[in-house]
């Protein structure tokens, strides 16, 4: 056993002439939560398509659990279970019926059908849906009932792909907070794709992606201090503590008479604030925030 | 993967498909409009004009009213609708549905295709007994040993129509819709198969042609499809053009040879 769950080292992949991945490496540690984030057209729905085989990369080197996927596909598909960005359910069959042709999909001993069905319809909370067709769930119940469906067969290792899309906020957080509460109950590993930010914080592990290269991972607090830009707005009291203000902060922008500072490292925003207020007449600062981080990051480019 | 759960798990994905495709109304409603057009209508409208027609000093010998030369053509062209239309689904499931979720699952690319080919050959053959349902109303009389060859025949038919749908919907897979099928294969197939009208076998070749154009002559005899509706003829009114066994040996051929085609392609996917 190792202690990965997922290992991508070097992996490449273009469409044609559009590179998707380039020399992308990614570990994620058995039993926790890593998210992929990054704009559209990032890269992520093909890396998660490396992962679960449908793709073949161009180069690298991918293991689930210490099991090579070029050279054993079938082993690895069992070890993950996938929600892809696309729903995949079939709306005109029931909800019982969608869980129960996976697992048949999947070998799931009959004699254990049953019972997984059952737990897989309470843990999307649908046991009293259960008959209902699949087209008469409400978008994120269909979710809840994919990434049920996704743990029938009892894989390490889930893969979710923009899970969130299509939900109101509320829902995007209590789906995370569902996701997260099932890898700490189940000792699942969890890879989940996202383009929101803030959605990134209950993540242990986030791994910033952009045209299809990781531009920097961490946990959310690393990104913050690291990337993050922390931002002092002062409006100086009288003309000399403008001129100490201008001396001090050559590259800070002026308008109206208030200046816009942005201090590097982002964390020092704190110390600046005590260091101006008395020769403010109007002072605020806008702590490092993950989104500033990855839109600094992501904008960036290469 | 193998064994019994291996056929468990082609059960499922077979019974799956059949499922949704039969519980489809859009479906059955050409399953059912399609026999009633061509056989009622175009049957009924055509069948006075069909017998003791000469040609100069040729004469068209089929001993059978036109409701009963086009009847079996009819069960083969609800055959390939129905196959076709199975296979195009595939299109759509690649992308978004459940096809997606299979080709993630362990079981092989194979045993996913065979899954699928068995689904379109179960729906063409039950389109195939609409057809067969109605046959009173064309004055084809059926037993039960005519039945059971038929039923034989229609799912060789829908199998190798299925196969090669699938190798089209992989092929071609910018036409989205089953529209272009349609229109681009079925209808041409159809149409040259000696479906509407007998190149009537009595005559000498030279014959033939001076009755038909030659490229009509050729196109028709290089269909494969002209010799399953012959075989279909031979089977439900006991009458046929060709040799009897031409028509088993092309259409054994085609489910060999279109399986293997589609499994090639499927296994690139
Ligand atoms: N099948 C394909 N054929 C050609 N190009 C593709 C294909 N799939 C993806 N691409 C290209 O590869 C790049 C990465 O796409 P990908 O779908 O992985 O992005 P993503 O991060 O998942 O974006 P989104 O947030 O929009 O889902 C994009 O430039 C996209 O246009
Ligand atoms: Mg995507």
């Amino acid at each position: 056993m190792t202690a990965l769950a997922l290992q991508a080292a070097g992996v490449e992949h273009a469409f044609g002439e559009t590179v998707a991945l380039r020399n992308v490496s990614l570990d994620v540690p058995r039993g926790t939560v890593a998210a992929l984030l990054g704009p559209n057209g990032a890269g992520k729905s093909t890396l998660v398509d490396c992962f679960c085989t449908v793709l073949r990369p161009d180069a690298g080197h991918l293991e689930i659990g210490g099991v090579d996927l070029m050279r054993r596909p079938q082993q690895a598909r069992r070890r993950i279970g996938v929600v892809f960005q696309e729903p995949t359910l079939d709306t005109r069959l029931s909800v019982r019926a969608n869980l129960a042709v996976h697992c048949a999909a999947w070998g799931v001993p009959r004699a254990a059908r049953q019972a997984a069905i059952a737990e897989a319809l309470e843990v999307a909370g649908l046991a009293h849906r259960a008959d209902a067709p699949a087209a008469s769930l409400s978008t994120g119940m269909r979710r809840r009932l994919e990434i049920a469906r996704a743990l029938l067969h009892g894989p390490e290792v889930l893969i979710l792909d923009e899970p969130t899309t299509g939900l109101d906020a509320a829902s995007r957080l209590a789906l995370w907070d569902h996701v997260t509460g099932l890898a700490a109950r189940r000792d699942l590993t969890v890879l989940c794709t996202t383009h929101y930010t803030h959605e990134v914080e209950a993540a242990d592990r986030v791994h910033v992606i952009a045209e299809g290269r990781i531009v920097a991972e961490g946990s959310p607090d690393e990104l913050r201090a690291r990337f993050g830009h922390g931002v002092l707005r002062l409006r100086p009291r009288d003309l000399a503590a403008r001129r100490a203000v201008e001396a001090a902060h050559p590259d800070a922008s002026w308008s109206d008479g208030m200046a816009t500072i942005r201090p590097s490292p982002p964390d020092t925003v704190d110390a600046l604030f005590h260091r101006w207020a008395d020769a403010a007449r109007d002072i605020s600062i806008e702590r490092a925030s993950l989104e500033s981080a990855v839109l600094a990051l992501t904008e960036k480019g290469t | 993967m193998r064994g019994l759960a291996l056929l468990d798990a082609i059960r499922a994905v077979w019974w799956r498909e059949v499922r949704r495709t039969l519980t489809d109304r859009g479906q059955l409603v050409g399953g059912v409009s399609r026999p009633v057009l061509w056989v009622i209508v175009l049957g009924i409208g055509l069948n006075p004009w069909f017998r003791g027609e000469t040609y100069g000093d040729l004469r068209f010998v089929v001993p059978f009213t036109y409701l009963q030369f086009i009847f079996p053509a009819v069960v083969v062209l609800n055959i390939l609708y129905a196959a076709i239309q199975s296979a195009s689904s595939l299109i759509w499931d690649r992308k978004f549905g459940f096809l997606r979720e299979l080709l993630v699952s362990p079981m092989p690319r194979t045993a996913i295709l065979l899954a699928k080919v068995l689904a379109g050959t179960t729906i063409a053959v039950v389109h195939g007994c609409l057809v067969l349902a109605i046959s009173r109303i064309a004055g084809v009389s059926l037993g039960w040993d005519t039945l059971l060859m038929a039923l034989a025949l229609m799912a060789a038919l829908g199998f190798a129509a299925t196969c090669l749908g699938i190798v089209l919907a992989i092929s071609l897979r910018e036409f989205e819709s089953f529209g272009v099928f349609s229109n681009a294969v079925i209808l041409p197939l159809y149409f040259t198969a000696g479906s509407v009208f007998p190149i009537d076998p009595s005559f000498s070749r030279a014959q033939t042609l001076m009755t038909y154009p030659a490229w009509l002559v050729t196109v028709v005899e290089a269909n494969p499809l002209t010799y399953a509706v012959d075989t279909m003829r031979g089977v439900l009114i006991g009458w046929q053009e060709h040799a009897a066994w031409i028509g088993p040996t092309v259409i054994g051929t085609s489910v060999i040879v279109l399986f293997a085609l589609a499994a090639y392609r499927f296994s690139r996917l």
